[in-house]
């Protein structure tokens, strides 16, 4: 057997042995099971949630916030990553302010947009947006960097003039550094905007979680965090493949 | 012809005047904050969601002058370093043998990494349930916060060790202990410092999340405060002393990993 | 020689035994929504001397409310979880969590009211039809009353979920629903400035006066260890509700400072609170909260009511 594979399997195993070591000890009643759910109760409380309709809509939800933020950074970031390469001195001026806010922890700021924008959609989109903006302005701009000199100087011997240039040379070649950015951007939105459901009670699947606490329908809060971490990882993980398959070589 | 990266790039003047980098940011900074101003004034929006810059001035003085401001900003700040001291632990504690047993690391690795990926402050309610709704849950969603980053950084980190340093370390037939503190540590110093800047950005966020979304102290629990009683200036002086400590402990973090 | 020693050993024994009599039992009580008019109580009653008078010292935890309230209860972090929507107290005590309703919180819905901007053309419930209307979130009370209020006015309004007393100001204010909800004292400020205009109240129906919609709950560990204790410190509740309203000037005063507010504000908040809404005994409208608990899937399966009678209540203290 092959040596991943048979790691994938010792991982399952292990869980499933975790996962009976849990329930025992709950069935023993050493933990409350209002504390810890028991592993048994979570297909249950996951086709509980399926059936009332809290798997499927808020899913929907939550990915179609995530889109449309990381489309607003796109829209917003890519020119701006664009400006930065091609005026040196806004990108010298701006980028330390850039990287710093990479840094920052915009989504502290919540509780203003909240006020600003109200308890809806135009907050969760926004801080996806914010989170989103700042890798794609930088994956931009660093795609222009990288590319090849001597493309741009082919260009230029061929007395292209600079938006030509830029257009059919620089941009193409940027391509590959733009979806890089384009998928940080999407994922980090996605786990924002997550974050953001939950805290704010709206929306999609995160609002599920932050219900279920609040009804105190303890399985079905333990189904709704287990199933926001598959989400989460299958985004990752299928974003990641994406890539690999359109990037040749 | 103005200066541009493609005339550069064919080989043109490369120099750039500092005055000129400091005069753009000097306009955009003025330019935001006039803008600013014309926001809070317009009438545009909701009157008091956009205080004017005095009134937002004025609340963080008078935040700053608030004795019970430090109580908060106390449990706060102890909430972020322990939480933060835990989940570092953890995670060099679970990364070593996740990047030196290549077996462990392979079988352990997708379940910490689909939890890494997942937004920390949703188990937040776990916490709650295990630990209570006070200082313990937040404490928590620190540790929860600064374990990842460091656990998955440090397997890289070991999985990176040159095997020679390894071998050299068995053929002096050290013990174990030996050779975590005199071969494998030192060479992971720098992986180890790396992630510390990062989990404990992560960890400040991550307590401070949790006390805007149910705590009984701390900043975060102030801003909360703010806001139900709708005391907008204050809540921008609340956050913007939690953005500003938020930012301050990153450089310090920045500056530290740069001395080792 | 022996009548001054023992007089001396009784002199010890009377301080040590008084010394014992005055020591106060620790009660650990969550209360959600702090410092309204109703969740007060406990503070009003510590202030009055009822609880000390008891031989009970209340360390009072201020929660959100809801689910946080309850989980303090459950993993015994608190003895009493108070102004727990009844909804969810079903809910929770039918899942097997180890607590029992020892009195009502509060019953009707005279609390809640929907205000409007000052400068919005409606002017009642009746010119709701198709407006945006706020409560707080799906099974509250807030959504309830809401639905009530448009059956008896006999429009169809568009009910929102807009969250919390604040979400709904500013929502309000900013235009993005017509009607938001409140209890006062919240809001009554913007009403006094002629900013906001009140359009509904909960009391406008009368039917919802008879359905409790908050209770108090204690651990059934508290109820069985401390049964006596318990006792104690519902009729020093009892006491304090009784205490309120036979002192109104001294309760708005307290309730004032409490929540740092004009004593205009505590005078206009008090009428919301009549003293019947606020009785701990009986907890009203039972059948009622069990239809409503089953159709927000609080309760899975019906629940009759005799059995429902036992499973959920404790009434440790009935006054005379």
């Amino acid at each position: 057997m092959d040596r991943r594979r048979a790691a994938a399997l010792a991982g399952l195993a292990g869980v499933t042995v975790a996962a009976a070591l849990l329930e025992a000890v709950i069935r023993a009643g050493w933990i409350s099971p209002l504390i810890i759910a028991p592993p048994s109760s979570l297909p249950g409380a996951f086709a509980k949630l399926w059936r009332e309709g809290f798997v499927l809509r808020p899913f929907a939800l939550t990915i179609a916030q995530a889109f449309a933020a990381t489309a607003l950074a796109a829209l917003a970031g890519i020119p701006w990553g664009y400006w930065l390469w091609r005026r040196p001195a806004l990108g010298a001026a701006y980028e330390p302010w850039i990287g710093a806010a990479f840094a920052a922890p915009t989504i502290l700021l919540f509780p203003l947009f909240l006020v600003i924008f109200g308890r809806g959609y135009a907050t969760t989109i926004f801080v996806g947006f914010l989170a989103a903006v700042i890798p794609v302005v930088l994956k931009t701009r660093e795609a222009f960097l990288g590319v090849p000199r001597v493309l741009l100087e082919v260009g230029r011997s061929l007395h292209l003039s600079a938006p030509a240039l830029a257009r059919r040379i620089a941009f193409p070649a940027a391509v590959p550094g733009i979806f890089t950015g384009l998928r940080l951007g999407l994922i980090y939105a996605l786990v924002n905007i997550i974050g953001m459901e939950f805290l704010i009670d709206f929306g999609g699947l995160g609002r599920i979680v932050s219900e279920m606490y609040f009804r105190y329908e303890i399985p079905a809060m333990y189904a709704a965090i287990l199933l926001i971490v598959a989400v989460s990882w299958t985004f990752l993980a299928a974003l990641a493949r994406l890539e690999t398959w359109l990037r040749p070589r | 012809m103005a200066e541009t990266a493609l005339t550069r790039a064919a080989g043109g003047p490369s120099v750039l005047r500092p005055t000129r980098v400091s005069l753009i940011r000097a306009v955009t900074l003025l330019a935001l904050l006039g803008a600013w101003e014309l926001l809070a004034r317009s009438g545009w929006l909701y009157e008091g969601v956009v205080p004017p810059l005095e009134k937002v001035v004025a609340a963080c003085v008078q935040l700053l002058l608030t004795p019970a401001m430090y109580r908060h900003l106390g449990v706060t700040a102890w909430e972020v370093a322990a939480g933060f001291a835990l989940g570092f632990a953890a995670g060099v504690a679970c990364g070593v043998p996740m990047g030196a047993g290549r077996f462990f690391g392979d079988a352990v690795g997708p379940y910490v990494d689909a939890f890494a990926t997942a937004p920390k402050i949703i188990f937040l309610p776990i916490a709650m349930l295990l630990f209570g709704t006070g200082i313990g849950s937040k404490l928590a969603l620190g540790a929860a916060s600064a374990f990842f980053p460091v656990a998955i950084n440090t397997a890289a980190g070991v999985r990176q060790i040159d095997p020679v340093l390894a071998r050299v370390g068995r053929s002096f037939r050290l013990s174990a202990w030996q050779m975590a503190t005199r071969i494998y540590f030192p060479a992971l110093r720098r992986s180890l410092v790396t992630s510390m800047r990062l989990a404990f950005g992560l960890a400040v966020v991550g307590v401070l999340l949790a006390e805007i979304k149910l705590s009984s102290a701390g900043l975060g629990f102030l801003a909360n405060e703010y806001y139900t009683r709708f005391r907008v200036p204050d809540l921008y002086a609340v956050l913007i002393l939690v953005f500003a400590l938020a930012v301050g402990a990153n450089s310090l973090m920045g500056r530290l990993a740069r001395r080792f | 020689m022996s009548i001054g020693r023992s007089t001396f050993a009784c002199a010890i024994a009377a301080v040590v035994l008084s010394s014992a009599a005055v020591a106060q039992d620790k009660v650990r009580a969550a209360v959600g929504q702090r410092g309204n008019w109703d969740t007060l109580v406990i503070s009003q009653g510590v202030e009055a001397g009822f609880f000390k008078r008891a031989g009970i010292d209340v360390d009072i935890t201020w929660t959100r409310g809801g689910a946080e309230t309850m989980q303090a209860l459950i993993t015994g972090s608190a003895d009493l979880n108070i102004a727990n929507g009844i909804l969810g107290a079903i809910g929770a005590i039918a899942k097997g969590a180890p607590v029992k309703i020892v009195s009502a919180q509060f019953t009707g819905a005279s609390d809640l009211y929907w205000y409007v901007k000052a400068a919005s053309p409606i002017k009642s419930m009746t010119d709701m039809g198709g407006r945006t209307m706020g409560y707080s979130r799906p099974g509250a009370s807030s959504q309830l009353v809401a639905l009530s209020l448009a059956a008896h006015a006999r429009v169809r309004p568009q009910l929102v979920a807009a969250g919390g007393i604040p979400d709904n100001r500013t929502q309000v204010m900013s235009g993005q629903i017509d009607a938001g909800w409140a209890v006062p004292h919240f809001n009554l400020d913007l009403v006094n400035e002629g900013k906001i205009r009140v359009i509904a109240r909960g009391s406008d129906v009368p039917a919802l006066a008879d359905q409790t919609v908050r209770v108090n709950l204690a651990s059934v560990k508290f109820l069985t260890e401390k049964r006596d204790v318990a006792r104690r410190f519902m009729k020093a509740y009892y006491d304090s509700i009784e205490w309120m309203y036979a002192n109104p000037d001294r309760a708005a005063a307290f309730f004032a400072k409490f929540n740092d507010v004009a004593p205009e504000i505590a005078r206009q908040t008090a009428p919301s609170f009549p003293k019947q809404a606020l009785a701990p005994w009986p907890v009203r409208g039972l059948k009622r909260n069990l239809d409503e608990a089953l159709e927000y899937k609080q309760l899975d399966k019906p629940l009759a009511d005799q059995d429902a009678q036992a499973l959920l209540f404790d009434f440790v203290y009935l006054p005379k």
